[in-house]
């Protein structure tokens, strides 16, 4: 009895232990908040418990919020104005008391569509209740056409507002529309302008001007109403100068398109006011000695068409350059693509595309880019620039190279336009071919590149007759490198990706001791070596005169070929047969390795001829891959070690003790000899790497001289 | 006789002075307004009383995305600037946090605005009895409309009654105008929220080539967020608002 009750308090124990922890892991569950605490609208959120607002019968649950029927997406219709906003969550739409929501889109509801609106002067692309609100707003009758089913076109439409001579009692007159005409009891006369003689109003003609609500010059009379466009053929100061059109032109209201209409090719007059604002002419004031005014001064009045171009010095080389109103192009930003001879040739100094193929206008704008040295270094950010009203403003691509600037060319045009088009590099991690990797493109611009070498998935798919060169041996990585946050370990993952970690097993003889292969020099190294040589640091460097950096030198020797001068052993190659050839043991010996001449006896071809090479491209690699630390000035190759900095790029050797099997021997485990190259070179561990205590001046870049070390069995 | 035509001289000065004082009082009602108060147009006192906090108000609300206390904001040069469209996640597009914004804004200058309307009418009440009328009043609602060119407040259910003697007046009309742009200027946030909600981003060029007295600057932050600020070249007024939509991250996830 008493060990059942103790049963019972110990099963309520942990299940009173059970619920609070299944408790505290459901109220803790990430999901979906109606509203949060901060005030977001149909936000995830990782803890509902504590960041989900639930006052006001505002909800929450552990679900993704497209899963939940408060913030499913909808058209929320404004029961008011008409105005009818796309993808918007059912609670937030129903928390305006206007807001009534359809689960259809847009597209779906016919009182959704868009048309033009005339309403009065202007025009906008609206519904037709939105149309109706702001006839309401601006106090005029607004016509819908619901055929114009675009932005620009709608902008570009006639309206339907007409104009005309308002005559008042006193013989005072107004220009404007029949409605406000009406609203102020005058006598309209549609299409007169107040100065026309037979409307006997005491407004006069005058050669005073003025600039109108969009940017054009306009006569105005002496009443101070607009008439026409200011054209200096079109008044005199001498009465008897006045011809029939000259009357004319004082009596009627004329339309832009009319004929009588002056039109100026460029951006500047003084002599026609009919400046066009998208073109990038706008009236303004005469100022003498302006470079955006026109030569002379107006004949009439004060106003000209000034130019609307901007004067910008992008390649900073103390001379501004004129762009365009409207003119947007691809700043010049430390770090990031710059080709100052296309600026100079083209006015363009940005990564070029082609506007119809999205494709690099240049294939060396391509080759460039891939030198991830030179361009989209750490901190670097891309930059557009655009021309607007003599004003040239900034706009920033995204953040670590999420997206960059282009400049985008057409044969048919000369007017610059550039955008920052999305970088999608972490679509090139997924690509593992050569193919798709070089191919595959949203908008046709390349944004991947292919490292021959190592494969992100770590396989290799070398044979015995092709390297990698041909079978999609390699890494396709972004083209321009994206920036990371390498000072924290947010993106240890995303680094991690270009780590590298290989042995190499080295023959010894039994006669010799086995404890010194820390001290193994480069050629001892090299020539004992039985596998993935290239690992090496020196491997087929060049030794007594003769470049084995060729690939095709090495390539030569695996497949049996001669050195170019003497024996093997005068090269820094490996003298074991069993690294070039299956099953084979001994020492290579001669010009030549005698059993890999045949195709069936050989191993698989390595993934790397040199060591050279195998840097290069593991260095290419993991800088393409991202910023996962400092570049500029990093180990460049063998041969230009000078004013790197030696805290750049490290390369640690482990030295180990293998038992025939491959296993590290026991007697050795825990006892690990390292060396610590740095750029290549050999250090050595008296720097203070390990401990943390790097001491530069202790820790001396030049050569460690090695020991050789004896041949011998494996 | 010296005496006598300096006098004349002063009399003269005096004369023109308060002939002058005369007609700028009746030529510039502005100036007729700072008299005071007018017991045959309360209206004209309230729209004096109210005007300066009114531009402040929608000074402030300009600045900080529409919002007298922003919920929902990212703090830029100092001031909290709401999120008209947001979204926390990477890789989607924001959704807009403010169904209609010209509403949002509406009734954001209602709520504000109308401690001030109440001081302002019971001042007026004030002045009324100071002045020896007998006074009836009924507070209630404020109704704000943003229509072009001006911000216009409707004092909606406001009655006011005085009497004096034989004479009553009734007021309920009241109505509060102040000329501004903030119709534009919000027409063009309802504007790029919608491609931002769509597109994730906003083309500013295109709607400055189309609006020649408008600048748009879009203002690139860190987190992937941005500002707008949408300026009218001519008047410097501006509205500006923060949005967060279709952000990558630096890195993979």
């Amino acid at each position: 009895m008493k060990k059942n009750s103790s049963k019972k308090i110990f099963f309520s124990i942990f299940l009173l232990f059970g619920i609070i922890v299944f408790s505290y892991s459901v109220l803790a569950a990430s999901g979906c908040c109606e509203k949060t605490k901060d005030g977001f609208w149909c936000q995830m959120v990782d803890d509902i418990s504590s960041k989900c607002d639930s006052s006001n019968g505002l909800t929450s649950s552990p679900t993704s919020c497209d899963q939940t029927a408060y913030c499913s997406l909808g058209t929320c219709i404004n029961s008011v104005t008409g105005e009818c906003v796309p993808n918007l969550p059912k609670s937030e739409c129903e928390s305006d008391s206007a807001g009534e929501w359809d689960s259809r889109t847009l597209q779906e509801i016919p009182t959704c569509q868009l048309g033009c609106c005339s309403y009065g002067p202007y025009t906008q692309f609206v519904t037709q209740t939105k149309c109706k609100q702001l006839g309401t707003d601006y106090g005029v009758d607004p016509i819908f056409n619901d055929e114009i089913t675009d932005e620009l076109e709608c902008y570009n439409s006639d309206t339907s507002y007409k104009e005309g001579a308002c005559i008042f009692e006193n013989g005072d007159c107004r220009r404007t529309s029949k409605t406000e005409c009406d609203s102020q009891s005058g006598n309209f006369e549609e299409g007169f302008l107040c100065t026309a003689t037979n409307l006997e109003t005491q407004c006069a003609r005058s050669s005073e001007t003025i600039c109108d609500e969009n940017g054009r010059v306009y006569f105005k009379d002496s009443c101070g109403n607009l008439a026409n466009i200011y054209n200096e053929e079109m008044f005199s100061t001498n009465p008897n100068a006045w011809n029939s059109e000259m009357k004319d032109y004082w009596t009627y209201i004329k339309e832009i398109d009319d004929s009588s209409i002056c039109s100026f090719t460029g951006t500047t007059s003084s002599t026609c006011g009919n400046c066009d604002f998208l073109s990038g002419s706008v009236c303004s004031k005469y100022r003498l000695n302006d470079p955006t005014m026109p030569n002379s001064k107006p004949e009439f009045g004060n106003y000209v068409c000034a130019s609307m171009d901007c004067a910008y010095d992008t390649d900073r080389n103390g001379e501004r350059e004129i762009y365009h109103h409207g003119e947007s192009w691809c700043a010049m930003t430390e770090g990031t693509y710059w080709d100052q001879n296309a600026y100079e040739e083209f006015g363009l100094g940005g990564i070029r595309i082609n506007k119809t193929t999205g494709d690099y206008v240049e294939a060396k704008i391509l080759k460039e880019l891939e030198n991830q040295s030179n361009y989209n270094l750490p901190g670097s950010q891309y930059v557009l620039l655009k021309c607007i009203d003599g004003e040239v403003l900034q706009e920033s691509c995204m953040s670590y190279r999420n997206s960059f600037c282009v400049d985008v060319v057409s044969h048919e045009s000369e007017f610059r336009e550039a955008h920052c088009i999305g970088n999608d590099w972490r679509a090139c991690l997924s690509k593992t071919t050569k193919k798709t990797c070089e191919g595959d493109s949203i908008y046709g611009t390349q944004m991947c590149k292919w490292v021959g070498g190592f494969r992100l998935d770590g396989k290799s798919t070398t044979t015995k007759e092709s390297n990698r060169q041909n079978i999609d041996q390699g890494s396709c990585v972004p083209l321009l490198s994206p920036g990371l946050e390498f000072w924290t370990d947010k993106n240890n993952a995303e680094c991690s990706l270009g780590n590298i970690q290989g042995s190499v097993t080295y023959a010894t003889s039994w006669t010799v001791k086995r404890d010194h292969f820390a001290e193994f020099g480069t050629k001892s190294a090299s020539e004992t070596c039985m596998n993935d040589c290239y690992l090496i640091p020196g491997y087929a460097s060049d030794l007594a005169g003769s470049d084995l950096q060729d690939q095709k030198a090495m390539e030569n020797i695996y497949t049996g070929g001669d050195v170019p001068s003497g024996d093997l052993k005068d090269y820094m190659v490996s003298l074991r047969k069993a690294y070039y050839c299956e099953g084979k043991t001994g020492k290579a010996s001669g010009p030549s390795v005698s059993c890999s001449g045949e195709p069936d006896k050989r191993n698989n071809f390595p993934v790397y001829w040199t060591h050279q090479e195998f840097y290069d491209s593991i260095t290419e690699r993991a800088r393409s891959l991202g910023d996962c630390g400092y570049k500029a000035g990093a180990y460049i190759s063998l041969s230009e070690m000078n004013e790197s900095n030696v805290e750049l790029e490290l390369m640690t050797v482990v030295f180990q003790k293998i038992s025939q099997e491959g296993d590290v021997k026991d007697e050795d485990k825990g006892n690990l000899a390292e060396k610590i190259y740095i750029n290549n070179e050999y250090v050595g561990d008296q720097c203070g790497y390990r401990s943390g205590e790097y001491d530069e001046e202790l820790c001396q870049l030049e050569n460690i001289p090695l020991e050789e070390s004896t041949d011998g069995e494996e | 006789m010296k005496k006598r035509g300096q006098v004349t001289i002063f009399v003269i000065i005096a004369i023109v002075i308060i002939v002058l004082g005369v007609l700028a009082f009746f030529l510039y009602p502005k100036l007729k307004i700072s008299t005071g108060f007018n017991t045959e147009n309360p209206e004209l006192f309230l729209q004096n009383c109210v005007e300066n906090d009114l531009e402040n108000l929608i000074e402030t609300l300009s600045l900080q995305g529409g919002e007298f206390n922003p919920q929902g904001y990212t703090i830029y040069q100092d001031v909290k600037i709401k999120y008209i469209c947001y979204t926390s996640d990477y890789f989607t597009l924001g959704l807009k946090q403010v169904p209609f914004i010209k509403r949002f804004v509406e009734d954001e200058i209602s709520v504000q605005i109308k401690p001030k309307v109440d001081e302002c009418f019971d001042d007026l009440v004030l002045k009324y009895q100071q002045k020896g009328y007998e006074v009836s009043s009924k507070k209630g609602n404020i109704q704000t409309e943003i229509l072009p060119e001006q911000t216009s407040i409707d004092l909606i259910g406001y009655n006011l009654t005085v009497s004096r003697g034989e004479n009553e007046n009734r007021f309920n009309l009241f109505v509060i105008n102040l000329d501004n742009n903030l119709y534009e200027l919000l027409n063009i946030a309802e504007h790029i929220v919608s491609w931002e909600n769509e597109f994730g981003d906003a083309d500013t060029l295109s709607i400055m080539m189309l609006k020649k007295d408008i600048r748009v600057n879009k203002i690139l932050r860190d987190d992937g967020s941005k500002i707008y600020i949408i300026e009218n070249k001519k008047t410097k007024e501006a509205f500006q608002f923060a949005s967060r939509s279709l952000v990558f991250p630096a890195g993979l996830f």
